[in-house]
């Protein structure tokens, strides 16, 4: 069933345009009717993200539809380039223009020459996919037209592909990776691919040693670095102090350093202490059952945190998006039956109410449907009515590992009549 | 080909005679203005028992959506009984008839609305799907009363038709009802606690009672009962269409009382309702209007000769700017999304009062950041980004919370606020006359 009482799945337009518009100087030029881009940038708001690009739309009438007249359009990117003279337009197309059979690329093509700016084409529209289409799109896009060759390379530097404002916690996450490296590597952040970042320092990726590629949809790019520039790449996310140590021991390997032993050590001790700690504070309760709900990598990277580490059984987990493109990790057999892939709102009420979790780790929809639910986490998005400002609040690395088990033991702490009445 | 953005691309207001004339100042657009969807999920979420299904994109969907539980979720008088089809390729290439009439009957069976608002989309409109045709298809097997909202974007500029067609497809709801005598009906009011404007008040003082308030508290029970008030007051020109129905089928007329500053317009205002109503106002209207006169003649001076951008208001654009007019203020730049009822007229005021400022279309920002050098004005009425104004010494007047108030509240709320932002402007940057604009 096409019918949703809360959201449709994000579309891989959408995603282009999440992906794109946190990158600061980057000129996007919808084609489209005005509406569609206003809507997207109210709702850029919603994902806590800041809309850093230049985002223009040509508005459309039904000349341009009934007659396929895109004159409009030229017109729109001659002015651009010429106004604000920025070195890359990206030009996207809507719905209506991808029905109506408009050739973007034919456009561009027909165009580069009258114009100084490089014109980069996403022809998607809306049709092709779910938003990690369009995620994936821009990342490789961003890898083959927008890096350039390195002057020199900067020695000690990473960077983070697949950071976008679709991921919930961005902000505070990257902060936590930047912490993460520095503290155990000495290295520093050159450029993320694509959240608060620009197109300055992705021109400049090239110059760093190491591609941190935190979700699926960045392999193809971390690829074609690698290929281009001889860029070592890693996937995936630290999440836990296990994974994030063991996070740290792929990364040595691949930049053949060892990491910093103090560091390590300081890190670990604490972890052993807030893990007994939490293990103390729900040692009275019967073990906890819980969901989970986010992107497939995220899904994938924090699954044994939450049941190895804290001892809590994850029932099912709901992938928030489609399985259809390749490159996505392999979870342990015996939870592959657990996953729900974007499944309907009738199926995840359903295991609500089959389930009773004690603790949801999920996105705003799925927290709204669970009222009855006594531990509640925010995770990932969609994001209904949750304001992010503070970014260190991470739920990636060491310290986002201590403030998830702070959270949890306040809530415990809160609910404890509630999680008792259910032993 | 060197691109410039210049206030000459654009005509004046003496040269405005259709919407056409109305210009971009650029080709490129920022933020665009909102579409038709927009405007109905402005109106269609106050309506109790309604549910309102929005046929589209994911993302056309997607974003209704989110917008009607924000909006649910921060005003009391909001539901957010929105639902979503969200079309695929698929539906585009063959239509989506047979799936669309399988989610009515479900909705009908799960949800039991007494109504549902089918709501098309530009995807939709573009092919072709009959909307029409499913209603006379599968009203018969359905509780609820369906009705739909054509919303395509590229024939219009604005969210308006979204809200002028909701408002209009409650006359299907309506039932021919015995008139009460002494009740009314406030169409077009998008904003809670109407019993709170100076208008209802006075109006109940004298005994009137209010039938029901479109679309801000109402219910497909009430709605039914419309025909039932003496008098229609039309308190938003998007809501005039929606009037003329109900007088021609059953014969209930109206008053078109807007959310004018114009003195003697509020007055005419009044007195058109008093003698609809066989009520005595005179007294009443003579009080507030002289409170009116008192307060504006207080601040004139501290208004006087000072060049104002208007952006963008819950008020009448051109009317707003002929009020100012009238109170020695300078209108630059007049940012509008089209001509409405009226305009011709306040037109004409602006003009005789000695101006003749540019005319542009709303919601596009960028090409006129630009521009402010140029046109220095001392205030900028409406949403911008606070801080690009601040920076070129422009004193912003958002005027949200008049859109409130109806009668001659409405323009003492605004030359209050307006007193109060230049008195601070004054303050932010009086040091000797420098303008950053200048």
């Amino acid at each position: 069933m096409q019918l949703h009482k809360y959201l449709p799945l994000a579309s891989d337009r959408m995603g282009t345009l999440w992906a794109l518009a946190s990158i600061k100087d980057a000129c996007i030029i919808e084609y489209g009717p005005a509406g569609t881009t206003h809507y997207g940038i109210e709702g850029f708001m919603n994902l806590n993200s800041e809309l850093r690009a230049s985002l223009y739309t040509t508005h459309m009438d039904e000349n341009n539809i009934v007659m396929g007249d895109s004159e409009r359009l030229t017109e729109t990117i001659k002015e651009v380039d010429s106004v604000y003279k920025p070195p890359y337009i990206f030009v996207v197309a809507s719905s209506i223009s991808s029905i109506i059979g408009t050739d973007i690329d034919s456009i561009c093509e027909d165009l580069q020459q009258a114009v100084k700016a490089k014109l980069i084409p996403f022809t998607g529209g809306g049709f092709r996919g779910d938003y990690t289409y369009g995620i994936r799109e821009v990342l490789t896009i961003l890898a083959k037209y927008v890096v350039k060759a390195p002057a020199a390379r900067q020695e000690k530097s990473f960077n983070i592909i697949g950071s976008n404002a679709d991921c919930y916690n961005f902000a505070a996450d990257l902060r936590e990776l930047e912490a993460v490296m520095q503290g155990a590597f000495g290295y520093r952040l050159n450029t993320v691919f694509t959240a608060n970042s620009s197109i300055k320092s992705i021109e400049e990726a090239a110059g760093a040693e190491l591609n941190i590629v935190l979700r699926a949809e960045g392999i193809a790019a971390a690829e074609l670095l690698k290929e281009k520039y001889q860029m070592s790449y890693i996937v995936g996310a630290p999440y836990g102090f296990n994974g994030t140590n063991s996070w740290i021991k792929r990364i040595e390997e691949v930049l053949n350093t060892k990491a910093n032993e103090i560091f390590m050590a300081q890190q670990m001790d604490k972890a052993r202490k807030l893990l007994m700690r939490f293990k103390h504070a729900t040692f009275s309760y019967r073990g906890f059952e819980g969901l989970l709900a986010g992107n497939y990598d995220f899904i994938a990277d924090i699954y044994p945190f939450i049941t190895s580490e804290l001892s809590i059984n994850i029932s099912r987990a709901f992938v928030n998006h489609n399985l259809k493109d390749k490159g996505y990790r392999q979870l342990p057999e015996a939870f592959s039956d657990r996953l729900l892939v974007n499944g309907s709102e009738e199926a995840k009420e359903a295991l609500l109410s089959e389930i009773k979790p004690d603790i949801i780790f999920g996105d705003g929809v799925l927290l709204e449907m669970s009222a009855n639910t006594p531990l509640k986490l925010q995770v990932s998005n969609p994001n209904l009515h949750h304001i992010q400002i503070y970014d260190l609040t991470p739920f990636m690395g060491f310290n986002g590992a201590t403030y998830i088990i702070e959270i949890l033991l306040n809530q415990i702490k809160q609910k404890q009549k509630q999680l008792k009445n259910g032993f | 080909m060197s691109y410039k953005y210049s206030l000459d691309k654009l005509k004046k207001v003496s040269q405005i005679e259709t919407a056409k004339d109305i210009k971009q100042l650029s080709n490129a657009q920022f933020p665009g203005t909102h579409c038709p969807l927009f405007g109905v999920a402005l109106t269609s979420g106050y309506i109790k028992d309604l549910y309102t299904l929005v046929v589209g994109t994911d993302e056309c969907t997607y974003y209704t959506k989110t917008f009607a539980m924000e909006r649910s979720n921060s005003d009391a008088a909001m539901e957010d009984n929105f639902l979503s089809f969200a079309i695929d390729q698929d539906d585009v290439v063959f239509g989506c008839q047979e799936k669309l009439e399988k989610a009515i009957l479900h909705i009908d069976r799960k949800y039991r609305p007494k109504a549902i608002l089918l709501v098309t989309t530009c995807v939709l409109e573009v092919i072709g799907e009959d909307f029409e045709a499913i209603i006379y298809s599968i009203q018969d097997q359905v509780e609820a009363r369906l009705m739909v909202v054509h919303t395509e974007h590229f024939k219009c500029n604005s969210h308006i038709p979204g809200i002028e067609r909701t408002l209009e497809a409650l006359i299907h709801l309506m039932e021919k009802q015995p008139v009460r005598s002494g009740t009314i009906n406030i169409l077009g009011h998008r904003y809670s606690g109407v019993e709170d404007t100076e208008l209802l008040k006075l109006l109940q003082s004298k005994g009137i009672e209010i039938n029901v308030v479109l679309p801000s508290s109402c219910s497909i029970e009430t709605i039914q009962k419309a025909s039932a008030a003496q008098l229609n007051i039309v308190t938003d020109f998007t809501a005039l269409s929606l009037a003329e129905k109900m007088k021609q089928r059953f014969g209930v007329d109206y008053v078109y009382f807007d959310k004018y500053l114009n003195l003697e317009r509020i007055e005419a205002g009044y007195r058109a309702v008093a003698d609809h109503l066989a009520i005595d106002l005179n007294m009443a209207i003579a009080t507030l209007k002289s409170e009116a006169i008192e307060l504006i003649e207080k601040i004139r001076p501290q208004l006087e000769g000072k060049s104002f951008i208007y952006g963008n208001t819950p008020l009448l654009a051109f009317e707003f700017c002929s009020f100012l007019c009238q109170l020695g203020m300078a209108p630059k730049l007049i940012q509008a999304r089209d001509l409405y009822v009226n305009d011709d007229v306040y037109m004409k005021e602006i003009v005789a009062a000695g101006f003749d400022p540019y005319v542009s279309r709303i919601a596009n920002i960028a090409p006129l950041q630009q521009l402010y050098g140029e046109i220095k004005p001392n205030i900028y009425i409406g949403h911008e980004n606070p801080r690009s104004l601040m920076e070129k010494g422009i004193t912003q007047v958002v005027m949200d919370m008049a859109a409130k108030k109806l009668g001659f509240e409405v323009p003492i709320t605004f030359v209050k606020m307006l007193s109060k932002a230049t008195d601070k402007n004054h303050a932010h940057t009086g040091r000797g006359n420098h303008h950053a604009a200048s």
